[in-house]
């Protein structure tokens, strides 16, 4: 037979061999070598794990007023594996109860991560939306309604600034905390106590295990494992106090500023009010793109703490540092007058300083100068002091560094220093700058917490003590896992003396200004602004003999701290008809 | 009595056997596919079953039969089959025919299936009758298979059309042509893939078989009209590429990178791929494959019914499968062997080019080694018309064996 070719036919037979080892041997590979992945594979097909959100711990006020906690919420998931296409009956009528459009739908479910993670459709849907899709797609495994919990601020913007608020969690920090379990979409503090705390907020999220299949079919379910319950977080305890923290926000009223109320003595917060304010509700559930644009274009900055993250020249409080250092270097005795009295002018050089008062104070004795806040006094003081001497007591106050509260976004401020003179000006500094220094005014700036720090030396002796917000920390159990304490950031080391004289100067500005019904010791201050009005302070503590509370009032664009004397007293009235801190305030002085 | 032992004697009972192993395999797992004759698709296995009798009856004729009967009135077969694919297109206008299938009293069956029968008839007969050792000899038979090719693929159904070169080429190939004529064939698909892959690595493949064949050869005119030949094909690619419908060119480049779109266009690959692996050596065990019963395994009694055996009856389950197909088609190159007749021993080829050729794309298919093209696996696939030209189809080689051995 001449057709039949002895070669071609056995190069065939050695031609299908090969053929089939190849697929013998893909078939190894796919299922011998790789058959554990595949599986695992398969079973994600089958099964969606879905978030069970675990509750984020609530945080109360000292008297466990409710100021963030937990609102139930429902999430709808695309649950398939394969993208679905416009013209699917199921993305039509979906578009038409969620009312977006198909082409949304899709792409939201195109842009998951993988084909294996449910798609989020919609989140927070209100009841009656909840509703109708259930009882249309009831039966469908396509779609799940995800039970879930959004932060909620019952209060809304009252202590906004404390709570802070929460958003999903960004790169960043997904990076840093990774070994906390930290995951993709998950809902983190982003801002205030919220972020501070947010590892004792953040409870454990569980799973539960959903088995689905791909198409309406009615097939058999497989077993699923039963679901990972989730660990609720831990509440967070408070020093504020709701009701002193409203009174103070509302004092400030349509202002802009801030007023902290602090406990003398363990640096508890009673109120850290910064106006204006935000509603922190709206960083929770679904967050319209263009909130963030509205809110940075905002001029007021309402999401800025005034109270920590914004620092203001501290104007004639900071005479108490002036004060200090000249007192602590034995260069003003406590009965001197300054050469030059006086006459509502300071010349020096060929430069005229003003006092803030034209008709003049005369001569004062350094006490008196505090009473009076007598600028001409204070200048000579400041040529005496120096701009070094003036730096190093700063420090023994602790301006121009962060306190340590237990906020995020602290700043530093600044502090009168001859280093930077010389680096900006060289060797022939203008010799002036010391004299608006020891008034307050020039590179000096400081933020109202780091006033209200100053201010608790002096109250309770020298001892600076570290502001903080937090009282304690208790489990879902209600077993305290952390329990705040007072810390001392440092001792100024003023001598009792130097305390003295400052104190009576701080009392006499209350005497001078009215009736001092809470022995209280003040010392107000206008700081010049480059940008307008003058920032209006007001620095006190009181009872003097038996410190309780530091209150610090800052109004941007104010009048003169003076005149916000008794806003401060309103704030001590409130304190001690609520027994804040506790009921055993001594008796009225006068 | 004694003619029906000697019917019996001279039957091949291995081939039979294998054949008939290979048909319960394929009926347990449309069992499967359909989730039980409590499934809402039960009614497919048991119009299986039908299918499956209806097979054997044509295995039986073909066997009976005299092949050569089939050669000799291959141009009327040709021009029916033709005729029949033909007719669709009018046919979906009354609502009488669908994309691929002609609707009969209540039946669906597929022209294209009952076509490729046709071109090994009529190949049989014009390469018995003028041997494809010259180019020119090619005309011809070209034309005839590129007629049901280019109208399947207008159906469109690109998978189906691919068959009928490839029988074309076997056919040549098991003619003893010359060796120049079987490299020029190879060279035309692989100049049409390089052209696709871009202009620098088509220029390299075209200097590079110059030079091969130019050494096999040692003819220059025949290395410049290879090379002329490759151009042209090359030249004509984004003409050919243009004519591919868009799913057509979505499913090649899908092929290409599957994993581009998981969840588009390669979602069939992946959801096999995972099938197959995920069945490991010894299955999830009859009915209980998740990526089946669940329906994450798409055109499981079709197409993909060879990843449900994978799944379900693991490697194991896959091995002896493979192996009987093995097994046939050996015994189909042994048949092919023995036979004196020419016109026996060219069926034969056609056949193993029909069977092999289905087999080898389906599987590979399968398990992600080539582009999704909807070829149903032999024997095993649901679908009637596909079972019943297979089994006829399969009976020719042993009817010529039985000749064979009857003598």
């Amino acid at each position: 037979m001449i057709l039949i070719s002895k070669r071609r036919v056995t190069s065939l037979k050695i031609f299908i061999l090969i053929v089939f080892l190849i697929i013998i041997g893909r078939l190894i590979h796919l299922q011998i070598y790789h058959g554990k992945e595949y599986t695992l594979m398969a079973e994600s097909n089958r099964i969606r794990k879905v978030k069970i959100q675990a509750s984020r711990g609530k945080i109360l006020d000292r008297e466990g007023e409710v100021l963030a906690d937990e609102k139930p919420s429902y999430n709808l998931l695309y649950m398939l594996s394969q993208n679905a296409l416009i013209d699917d009956p199921i993305i039509r009528e979906l578009a038409n109860i969620l009312n977006i459009s198909e082409e949304e739908i899709v792409k939201r479910i195109k842009e998951r991560p993988s084909p294996f993670l449910p798609a989020t459709l919609a989140s927070d849907l209100p009841f009656n939306k909840v509703a109708e899709i259930s009882e249309r797609f009831g039966d469908t495994s396509a779609l799940y309604i995800q039970p879930s919990l959004v932060r909620h601020y019952p209060n809304d913007e009252v202590a906004c600034h404390i709570l802070g608020y929460i958003g999903e969690v960004d790169k960043e920090t997904l990076k840093k905390r990774r070994n906390e379990g930290l995951g993709l979409g998950d809902i983190v503090g982003k801002a205030g106590v919220e972020y501070t705390y947010d590892s004792y907020l953040r409870g454990k999220d569980g799973i539960r295990f959903i088995p689905i299949t791909p198409t309406e079919k009615k097939v058999k379910l497989y077993e699923t494992p039963p679901p990972i319950e989730p660990i609720p977080g831990c509440d967070i305890h408070l020093t504020i106090d709701l009701g002193l923290q409203r009174f103070c926000e509302e004092t400030i009223g349509d202002r802009r500023g801030a007023i902290i109320v602090m406990d003398a003595n363990d640096g508890s917060i009673y109120s850290l009010a910064s106006k204006p304010t935000f509603n922190p509700n709206i960083f929770s559930g679904y967050v319209p793109a263009d909130l963030w644009i509205t809110l940075a274009n905002d001029e007021s900055h309402p999401l800025l703490n005034r109270a920590i993250s914004a620092s203001y020249p501290p104007g004639s409080t900071f005479k108490l540092v002036t004060a200090s250092a000249a007192l602590e270097n034995g260069l003003v005795e406590p009965d001197e007058h300054m050469e030059v009295p006086c006459y509502g002018y300071f010349k020096f050089g060929n430069r005229i300083f003003h006092c803030w008062n034209p008709a003049g104070h005369g001569a004062l004795t350094i006490s008196e100068a505090i009473t009076w806040s007598c600028n001409v006094f204070f200048f000579q003081v400041g040529l005496r002091v120096g701009i070094e001497r003036l730096e190093e007591m700063s420090k023994r106050y602790h301006l121009g560094e962060k306190t340590g509260i237990d906020l995020p976004g602290e700043v530093d401020g600044l502090i009168p220093s001859i280093e930077r003179l010389k680096r900006k000006f060289g060797d022939n500094y203008p010799k002036g700058e010391i004299l608006n220094n020891s008034i307050g005014q020039g590179h000096v700036m400081v933020t109202p917490i780091q006033m209200a720090v100053l201010v608790s030396s002096l109250a309770n002796g020298g001892k600076l003590v570290k502001p903080h917000l937090i009282d304690y920390i208790t489990d879902p159990e209600g077993k305290i896992v952390y329990m705040a304490g007072r810390e001392i950031i440092s001792e100024t080391g003023i001598s009792e003396e130097t305390r003295k004289i400052i104190l009576d100067g701080m009392e006499g500005v209350l005497k001078r200004t009215g009736e001092n019904r809470h022995y209280m010791c003040g010392k107000t201050g206008s700081a010049e602004n480059p940008h307008g009005k003058t920032h209006s302070w007001f620095v006190s503590f009181c009872p003097r003999d038996n410190p309780r509370l530091v209150v610090v009032l800052l109004f941007e664009h104010g009048i003169h701290g003076e005149f916000y004397i008794h806003n401060v007293k309103q704030i001590i009235d409130y304190c001690r008809q609520n027994g804040i801190p506790d009921d055993h305030w001594p008796l009225e002085k006068e | 009595m004694v003619e029906g032992r000697r019917i019996a004697r001279n039957l091949d009972f291995s081939y039979m056997i294998a054949i008939a192993i290979i048909l319960s395999i394929g009926l347990l797992l449309i069992y499967s596919a359909v989730g039980g004759l409590s499934g809402s698709d039960s009614h497919y296995f048991l119009k299986q079953t039908v299918w499956v009798s209806l097979g054997i009856i044509a295995f039986i004729l073909s066997v009976g039969i005299e092949p050569a009967l089939w050669v000799k009135y291959a141009k009327y077969i040709y021009i029916a089959s033709i005729l029949l694919l033909v007719v669709i297109f009018p046919l979906r206008y009354v609502g009488l025919a669908g994309s691929r299938w002609i609707y009969i009293g209540g039946i669906a069956i597929q022209p294209s299936e009952f076509a490729k029968l046709s071109v090994i008839f009529i190949l049989t007969r014009i390469f018995t009758r003028k041997r494809p050792y010259s180019i020119r000899n090619l005309i011809v038979p070209t034309i005839l298979v590129l007629i049901p090719a280019l109208i399947i693929l207008k159906q469109p159904d690109f998978g189906t059309a691919t068959i009928f070169p490839f029988i074309l080429f076997f056919m040549i190939f098991w003619a003893k042509a010359p060796a120049y004529i079987v490299i020029l064939l190879i060279t035309i698909p692989s100049s049409l893939a390089f052209a696709l892959l871009g202009y620098i690595k088509f220029a390299i493949f075209v200097f590079a078989t110059f030079i091969i064949f130019y050494i096999f050869t040692l003819s220059r005119v025949k290395a410049f009209l290879l090379s002329a030949v490759n151009l042209l094909v090359g030249a004509s690619t984004p003409f050919l590429w243009h004519l591919l419908k868009d799913y057509q060119k979505e499913r090649l480049m899908t092929f290409l990178n599957p994993k581009a779109d998981p969840l588009g266009s390669g979602y069939n690959v992946i959801q096999s791929v995972i099938a197959v692996g995920s069945g490991r050596i010894w299955g999830k065990g009859f009915m209980q494959g998740s990526q089946s019963q669940l329906r994450f395994l798409p055109h499981q009694r079709t197409d993909f019914i060879f990843s449900l055996l994978s799944e379900e009856w693991g490697f194991v389950g896959a091995f002896i499968l493979l192996l009987l197909f093995y097994f046939i088609l050996y015994r189909i190159i042994i048949f092919a062997q023995k036979t004196t007749v020419e016109e026996y021993y060219l069926l034969i080829g056609g056949v193993f080019a029909f069977i092999s050729y289905q087999l080898f794309v389906n599987v590979c298919m399968s398990l992600g080694l080539l582009p999704v093209t909807g070829l149903p696996l032999p024997l095993v696939s649901y679908g009637g018309s596909s079972m019943i030209v297979t089994m006829f189809a399969l009976g020719l080689p042993m009817s010529a064996e039985f000749r064979r051995r009857w003598l």
